[in-house]
């Protein structure tokens, strides 16, 4: 029975190979973009699930007024250890603050060799009992006891060490505060380690660095800037345990939050959720976002349901040809369950002829894919993948088969067998129905694909308020580099490609770490308003080209011996001074334990972005520093090359044992639209292929209409219709089609194009343009393919159309 | 075997009933070969429907073999439809994706035989009409005749006690009507019940009980 279903099966495939070719192309790219998004959200939807215990782990993060924050203050992880018999173990992951890396040296025969590592972390000894790292070398039971010891990931251990065992080696680690000896105690390994704290390194949180200062740490309310790791008994409630936590918090910090007036609260976040969901502030790296996994998933989905529809539209448009078998196979003897069997058993068997295509086009687009997210996706990796791909297959063939199935398997055989035309016109409404929802999805992902570019765009030209071209960044993260800011900056400053030279704590684009709680002279403690800070060199103002609107910038000309201040428009407005003139020579006081500062304010900077433009511009200022950790160079943009190589020699000569690194300011800047950059790329091919799967499907459909039409288009064609005319007749219905589509995607699109756009305090305004081009556009592409078949039916001689009668 | 008693098939339109069969009487013994005649549109393949259970719609009684037919559950009428009643149609009706050998094959791979028997009745089948050569032909690949004789070979493959076709030889040329002809006489000689509709006398003379039909009524009944 198989056998006999195969072979009418095969042969019918073989015999309409425009319908099979339009559904195996479609089915398989179809197929190859949801396999691809599932794995891709697979490999997102895996982070922090491979520790022992990642049901019962949870962070500690916190409220201040309306700002929420991953970190916490020093106390904290042991405080509730001591107290709670719920938490079984605490661990604090410390970050070391504005600092991007550190430079860790390691003596090799007398040799030094130095390299210049990001994402090192100071952690406590409890760390490995609390999240679980797979050592190659070494044990998590003892790894961090002593003091002063490093555990280093495989490929940093490997970059540092090559084949030999690290562990016991002494590294040094470069610091602001001068170099530090660290012994190796284990290796961990990182291939495929998916956590939402990206480590290279760890380095034990007692030692003769910053360990004095950790210890010594012993504030509730301020220098949050812990990472609090909680270890609960295996099933504790997280809502009861947080209260209770939140309670016990609250009493610690009371005193100092209500002298302020400040309202500040802690919660727990389970560690398995906080890659995909936790968006706070200072979070620890940067973490994925379930938000785009639903956008990718959802249309990964749909481009597969455009491909199903495509054979559901042409299995019935076509059922007039399977019609008779289907009559003659009920009269011998089939029952109706046994044909739709037979019908499910051919789509699914199209959908796996559909598999092996789309598995060649994913073993080619991976690596891209790859390259292109910073994924490692891999096809083979998992057999788990493998039989999930199976089972959406067989799914896919059920879904595009089940109705068609059950419409032919309904023929009557009378009526078919007799000649007549049985019920074939009865599909054409669910056909129409259904084009209409193809193009539904089609014209609503090209104006996402509008407003995301128009937004994209809009992000390039804004006017930022400061000049973002050319400008070196030198990160100065050791002792030395550090204290010869000065002697690096005159250095530059004699080469006649760079136009000016400062050096501040941070640079637009970066995240702004450090804010103080201020109120202005005449106001009292109860007025306190967040203000963000930037620490700078002199020149600051003058180097990003940022504008003065009262007052003078920091400069030589003054010496600011005392606690001056520059403030933004917004902080004026804020403080609630009456103007930009009457703002100079008021002072902003903090008062922090009874200790009292006064800030006087010298000048007022025009509004800039000193964040990207998804934030809105907020309080902020700018106070003088002798060492900054950033050296910012504004250079001449036809002398980049020469000044870099000079930048190069001149570092090599002032900082010898720092490695020499550097960036640019635009580029840095571009890094906070990365996402949306790599969104709105994979929302345009998605895009295409949508588009180009449906009109694949019209293309049949288009050949189907012109082919049933063909008589009467040859009498017309007799009686003098012009080619023009015909051409009409043929592409109407379909338009027609198209431009409900357009009417329905148009409010669709809207709203999804909105929530985009809320993710932007800075944004485009939504116009009707977009629709219309987006209509215009998939008018046009469904035109191009209808026409084709509606000139071939209109250029046909009548003479040969007519005579088979 | 057969017994037909006050069959009326009609469509109701907006003023008026139309009838399509109108007070059919009719009975159908075991062995008979009949033959229904009437000029086009008469009701004649409605009839052979009703009686090949394809067209459950229409008034009055019908029973097989004692057994009536509305009374049965859809179970019971598709079975007794699978091993009784065999089909032959006037564009024999192959399925042009299968080759001759298969075409005769679908029948029993419904009827769950088995496939040593399936090789053994095919086989034989193919010897008594001469087609051992074409077995692996496709319909396309073969005269009208050739695939009518196709056609009536996977007619009787499940062994059907009842015969019905429909102008089998319309479309055919008078040679190769009479060769069909001969094969329904055989057949019939074997003990198969056969019942034609036909437009041609000639055909009719090969049975034994000519019926003659007009609008919708049996008009007479002439015994050959």
């Amino acid at each position: 029975m198989v056998k006999n279903i195969l072979k009418t099966t095969f042969r019918s495939f073989w015999k309409n190979k425009t319908v099979t070719f339009i559904n195996v192309v479609g089915l398989g790219v179809g197929l190859a973009t949801c396999i691809l998004m599932m794995l891709y959200i697979w490999d997102e939807a895996s982070y922090d699930k491979h520790h022992e215990h990642k049901d019962e782990l949870y962070r500690a993060a916190m409220q201040f007024n309306d700002m929420r924050a991953a970190s916490s203050p020093a106390p904290m992880a042991e405080a509730f250890k001591a107290n709670f018999p719920e938490v079984v173990q605490s661990s604090r992951v410390f970050p070391y603050p504005m600092l991007e890396s550190m430079i860790l040296s390691y003596d090799e025969r007398g040799e030094t060799r130095t390299f210049n590592e990001t994402n090192g972390y100071y952690v406590d000894s409890t760390f490995f009992d609390v999240l679980s790292y797979e050592f190659l070398a070494g044990d998590p039971r003892t790894a961090l006891r002593r003091p002063n010891t490093i555990v280093l990931s495989a490929s940093l251990a490997h970059k540092i060490f090559g084949a030999q065992d690290p562990v016991g080696e002494t590294i040094s680690v470069g610091l602001p505060e001068g170099n530090f000896d660290y012994a190796v105690d284990g290796v961990f390994e990182d291939k495929g380690l998916k956590s939402h704290i990206d480590a290279n390194y760890f380095l034990s949180m007692a030692n003769t660095d910053i360990g004095e200062y950790v210890a010594g740490e012993s504030s509730w309310t301020s220098n949050n800037m812990f990472f609090t790791y909680l270890r609960v008994q295996p099933g504790t409630d997280q809502e009861l345990l947080g209260q209770k936590l939140n309670d016990y918090y609250t009493k610690q910090t009371i005193e100092d939050a209500r002298s302020m007036g400040q309202s500040v609260s802690m919660f727990l976040q389970p560690v398995r959720d906080i890659y995909l969901t936790s968006d706070l502030g200072y979070e620890i790296g940067t973490n994925g976002n379930i938000k785009y996994l639903y956008i990718f998933g959802s249309i990964g989905f749909f481009i597969l349901l455009i491909a199903c529809i495509n054979f559901m539209n042409l299995s019935t448009a076509k059922s007039e040809k399977r019609a008779k078998e289907v009559g003659v196979r009920k009269v011998i003897g089939a029952q109706k369950n046994e044909l739709v069997r037979q019908f499910l058993g051919e789509s699914i068997l199209m959908s796996f002829v559909a598999l092996i295509l789309a598995f060649l086009i994913l073993l080619a687009l991976i690596p891209f894919f790859n390259n292109f997210s910073g994924k490692s996706l891999e096809l083979l990796g998992d057999p788990v993948i493998l039989i999930t791909m199976a089972g959406l297959t067989v799914l896919t063939g059920l879904l595009a088969g089940l109705y068609p199935a059950f419409y032919l398997s309904a023929f009557k055989p009378v009526s078919i067998l007799k000649g007549s035309k049985g019920n074939g016109y009865s599909a054409a409404g669910i056909r129409k129905g259904l084009v209409v929802f193809q193009f539904i999805i089609s014209v609503a992902l090209i104006a996402m694909v509008l407003v995301i570019r128009n937004q994209m765009t809009f992000m390039q030209d804004t006017s930022l308020g400061f000049d973002k071209q050319q400008q070196l960044i030198l990160s100065l993260q050791s002792s030395e580099s550090l204290a010869n800011f000065t002697v690096l900056k005159n250095s530059l400053e004699n080469h006649q490609g760079v136009q000016s030279v400062t050096g501040g704590s941070v640079y637009p684009g970066l995240e702004v770490l450090q804010d103080w709680l201020l109120y202005a002279e005449g106001k009292t403690k109860e007025d306190v308003v967040q203000i963000h800070i930037a620490r700078v060199a002199n020149d600051y103002v003058q180097t990003l080209g940022l504008e003065m609107v009262a007052g003078r910038p920091f400069t030589d000309q003054f010496s600011d011996e005392g606690l001056h201040i520059v403030i933004n428009q917004t902080a004026v407005k804020t403080y609630g001074f009456e103007g930009e003139e009457e703002a100079l020579g008021k002072k902003l006081i903090m008062e922090w334990q009874g200790q009292i500062s006064e800030y006087e304010i010298v000048g007022v900077v025009k509004d800039y972005h000193f964040e990207s433009l998804h934030k809105v511009i907020k309080p902020f200022a700018l106070v003088r520093t002798q060492s900054p950790p950033y050296l910012i160079a504004k250079i001449n943009a036809a002398q980049v090359g020469d000044v870099l190589a000079y930048a190069e020699s001149s570092w090599k000569n002032i900082n010898q044992a720092t490695p020499f690194a550097y960036s640019f300011l635009d580029l840095d800047f571009q890094r906070n639209y990365e996402k949306e950059q790599r969104t709105s790329t994979i929302i345009l091919y998605f895009t295409a292929i949508a588009i180009m799967i449906s009109c694949i499907g019209l293309f049949g459909l288009a050949a189907f209409t012109a082919e049933q039409k063909t008589k009467e288009i040859g009498i017309r064609k007799v009686l003098g219709a012009s080619t023009w005319s015909i051409t009409a007749l043929v592409s109407k219905e379909f338009l027609v089609l198209v431009g409900i589509a357009i009417l329905i995607a148009a409010p669709l699109g809207y709203y999804a194009a909105s929530r985009w756009l809320e993710g932007f305090a800075y944004k485009i305004e939504l116009s009707i343009w977009v629709f219309i081009i987006s209509g215009l556009v998939a008018v046009l592409i469904a035109y191009g393919t209808i026409s084709f078949q509606a000139l071939k039916a209109a250029l046909a001689n009548p003479v040969n159309s007519l005579k088979s009668e | 075997m057969i017994h037909l008693q006050n069959i009326n098939k009609y469509i109701d339109s907006r003023f008026q009933r139309v009838f399509i069969l109108k007070e059919i009487e009719l009975t159908i013994e075991q062995g008979d070969f009949v033959t229904l005649m009437g000029p086009s549109g008469v009701g004649k393949s409605t009839l052979l429907n009703i009686i090949g259970l394809l067209d459950e719609d229409y008034e009055g009684e019908y029973t097989f073999e004692g057994k009536s037919i509305k009374a049965m559950k859809d179970r019971q009428r598709s079975a007794l439809h699978k091993s009784e009643f065999g089909y032959i149609f006037q564009a024999y009706h192959l399925i042009d994706e299968l080759t001759v050998y298969e075409n005769i094959e679908t029948p029993l791979l419904y009827r769950n035989v088995s496939s040593a028997e399936r090789k053994s009745i095919i086989a034989e089948l193919l010897d008594r009409f001469n087609m051992v050569a074409k077995k692996d032909l496709f319909p396309e690949q073969l005269s009208g005749g050739q695939q009518q004789l196709v056609g009536v070979a996977r007619a009787i493959a499940g062994k059907p006690k009842v015969l019905l076709a429909d102008e089998p030889t319309g479309n055919l040329h008078s040679a190769q009507a009479k060769e069909i002809m001969e094969v329904f006489q055989e057949l019939n000689r074997e003990g198969t019940t056969i019942i034609q509709a036909t437009h041609s006398r000639e055909n009719a003379d090969y049975g034994h009980r000519l019926i003659e039909m007009m609008d919708g009524k049996i008009y007479q009944e002439v015994s050959i």
